[in-house]
């Protein structure tokens, strides 16, 4: 009796502490989606409603209409489904080589795309600014796709690895005896078990593409060809902007951020373990 | 006899040791070609007195690098950057081993649930983070000032962003508020390896939960926390965009982190040169942490495997 009650009050009081922590972790992203959907009258009231009863597209509208972000949202959009197929493409590879090969070099390749996955863009931006410029490439899509790819490269190769490495070598020796050469496995006996450790990498390179800002904000200069991110911190800083205007746009660059939290948990957890922990 | 059976079957390998290096090659180039030569480009820069609006380039020795040991301006940036690196990464391991923990609590029920929601901060991108706790903090219509003062923490709404000690506080915050999702995941993940019947036992043996926690979660978990503990200060120490478009490195300077330092020199007073010294400094920084990532990662397989 005594035992049943005592956990009975732990159990409460764990779902009280994990509702209590989600209701603090969320609060930030509650508040940007209820201040976008203010008017401009609203949105300043005094003090703050913590519940509004009316809400407004006022400055959602506005950011299409008279600030043009549908155009920046095409690029980002663009940018993000492009390099992230790629980057895909080109980690599938590799992972492949590093599960199904044997060579010497192997190992040493892993290691650089290890250090890799530690490296931050800053340290590079002044180089590949100025290397850009010689190459012709700076202010175009290309070379940034390709920064993109180097720097996402790591995660997609690591997680697509961890899942390589689940299948059976007995199943891969099926395969080649009943004549499939040994690169054709990837594509019938790899990735058709791989499918779940491609969804993770593809959402995880999708997120750090699309959230980039230091990459966008210093290889691109037209301002047409400009990334979202990069666009709502030149937002913050022109005078004119009303807080509205800068929270809508937040708003809408938040999309897939939400999109994935709705609807991709399981890939997320997955790819962000895989690089952290098992590999 | 012997060596006509086995030469094809070296070849054979060899031929598919070159088929692996072929698959591996694009990612190889890749990163040789936007990672690796980049840095030695900044190696060899960080030599010279580039300027783009200079004529023409020369070599200036180390220079660059005596000049910047010299510089105030540098030795308080490297200042503001350990101050917000450790000032995110302690809360953000601390809060990460007390929601794991939480999270990770035999009585809790919808557990997928939980987990997926306090992920969620960590995909917010970066500048909408600096947009919503600007805007959160706003000196007028800022929630945080009315809550502070209706709960009596402070006495009048506070310009935060505009003053330099809460300015970096500011960043802190935003970024732990970042931060922690990864550091849950992680953590999260370790626990997982824990096996549950360590607990169990001890709590037959009367243990509460704060003891179990000491004496089996965290020595457990350390090689984990350790090693993402390392990873996040390499990231934290070298995280620019927060900064950059929350606070701009103001007021006064008050946080421009090293990062930014070298950004600004770079790329507003076009001193390519000695903005590269400075990204050298860092990288050099980097190498010392990552060969100790290197290290703690090969113990931590050990351990798991």
């Amino acid at each position: 009796m005594n035992k049943n009650r005592r956990k009975r009050n732990e159990s409460i009081l764990v779902h009280s502490l994990a509702v209590l922590s989600m209701v603090i972790i969320l609060f930030p992203i509650y508040w940007l989606v209820i201040s976008a959907l203010q008017s401009p009258q609203t949105i300043i009231s005094i003090p703050p409603t913590l519940f509004p009863r009316s809400f407004s597209l006022y400055f959602v509208k506005k950011v299409f209409s008279q600030f043009g972000i549908g155009r920046f949202l095409a690029n980002s959009v663009f940018l993000s489904l492009g390099s992230t197929f790629l980057t895909l493409f080109v980690a599938c590879f590799a992972a492949f080589s590093y599960t199904a090969y044997r060579y010497k070099m192997k190992e040493s390749f892993s290691k650089l795309v290890l250090f890799v996955y530690m490296f931050p863009q800053i340290l590079i931006i002044i180089p590949i600014y100025l290397l850009m410029s010689k190459a012709g490439l700076i202010n175009t899509y290309s070379g940034l796709i390709l920064c993109y790819i180097a720097f996402e490269l790591p995660i997609c190769i690591w997680t697509m690895q961890s899942y390589f490495a689940t299948i059976p070598k007995d199943l891969v020796d099926a395969a080649e005896i009943d004549g499939l050469r040994r690169l054709s496995t990837l594509w019938y006996v790899f990735l058709p078990v791989a499918l779940p450790g491609l969804a993770a990498s593809g959402v995880m390179t999708f997120i750090g593409i699309w959230n980039n800002f230091l990459l966008a904000n210093t290889l691109l200069i037209d301002e047409a060809k400009k990334t979202l991110p990069v666009v709502i911190a030149d937002f913050a800083s022109r005078d004119s902007m009303m807080q509205g205007d800068v929270l809508a746009a937040s708003l809408v660059v938040c999309i897939p951020s939400f999109f994935f939290a709705l609807f991709a948990q399981k890939y997320l957890v997955g790819g962000l373990t895989s690089g952290a922990v098992k590999a | 006899m012997r060596t006509m059976r086995t030469l094809p079957r070296h070849s054979m390998a060899n031929r598919q040791a070159l088929v692996g290096i072929l698959l591996y090659a694009p990612a190889i180039l890749i990163i040789l070609a936007i990672v690796i030569y980049p840095m030695v480009y900044a190696l060899q820069m960080s030599f010279t007195n580039y300027r783009p609006t200079l004529a023409k380039v020369s070599l200036v020795g180390f220079k660059n690098y005596v000049d910047l040991f010299r510089d105030v301006k540098f030795w308080q940036s490297l200042g503001r950057s350990l101050v917000f690196t450790f000032g995110s990464l302690f809360p953000q391991i601390i809060l990460g081993l007390a929601m794991a923990s939480l999270l990770n609590h035999p009585l809790l029920r919808w557990k997928m649930l939980f987990r997926g929601l306090a992920i969620t901060p960590w995909l917010i991108p970066t500048v909408a983070v600096a947009m919503i706790f600007r805007w959160m903090f706003h000196d007028l219509y800022g929630i945080i000032n009315y809550m502070l003062v209706d709960l009596g923490i402070i006495a009048s709404p506070k310009a935060w962003i505009a003053q330099q000690g809460s300015a970096m506080f500011l960043l802190i915050i935003a970024n732990v508020w970042r931060g922690t999702p990864l550091m849950i995941t992680m953590f999260l993940a370790g626990l997982q390896g824990i096996p549950a019947d360590l607990y169990e036992s001890a709590q037959v043996d009367g243990a509460n939960a704060w003891y179990r926690f000491r004496k089996i979660t965290l020595p457990l978990l350390m090689p984990v926390v350790m090693v993402s503990g390392i990873l996040r200060f390499v990231w934290t120490f070298n995280f620019f965009d927060l900064p950059w478009v929350m606070t701009g490195g103001g007021p006064s300077e008050s946080t421009q982190t090293t990062p930014i330092y070298a950004f600004r020199k770079a790329f507003s007073s076009y001193r390519m040169g000695e903005g590269s010294a400075i990204t050298i400094v860092l990288f050099l920084i980097l190498v010392v942490f990552s060969a100790c990532y290197f290290r703690l990662k090969k113990y931590q397989e050990k351990i798991y495997n």
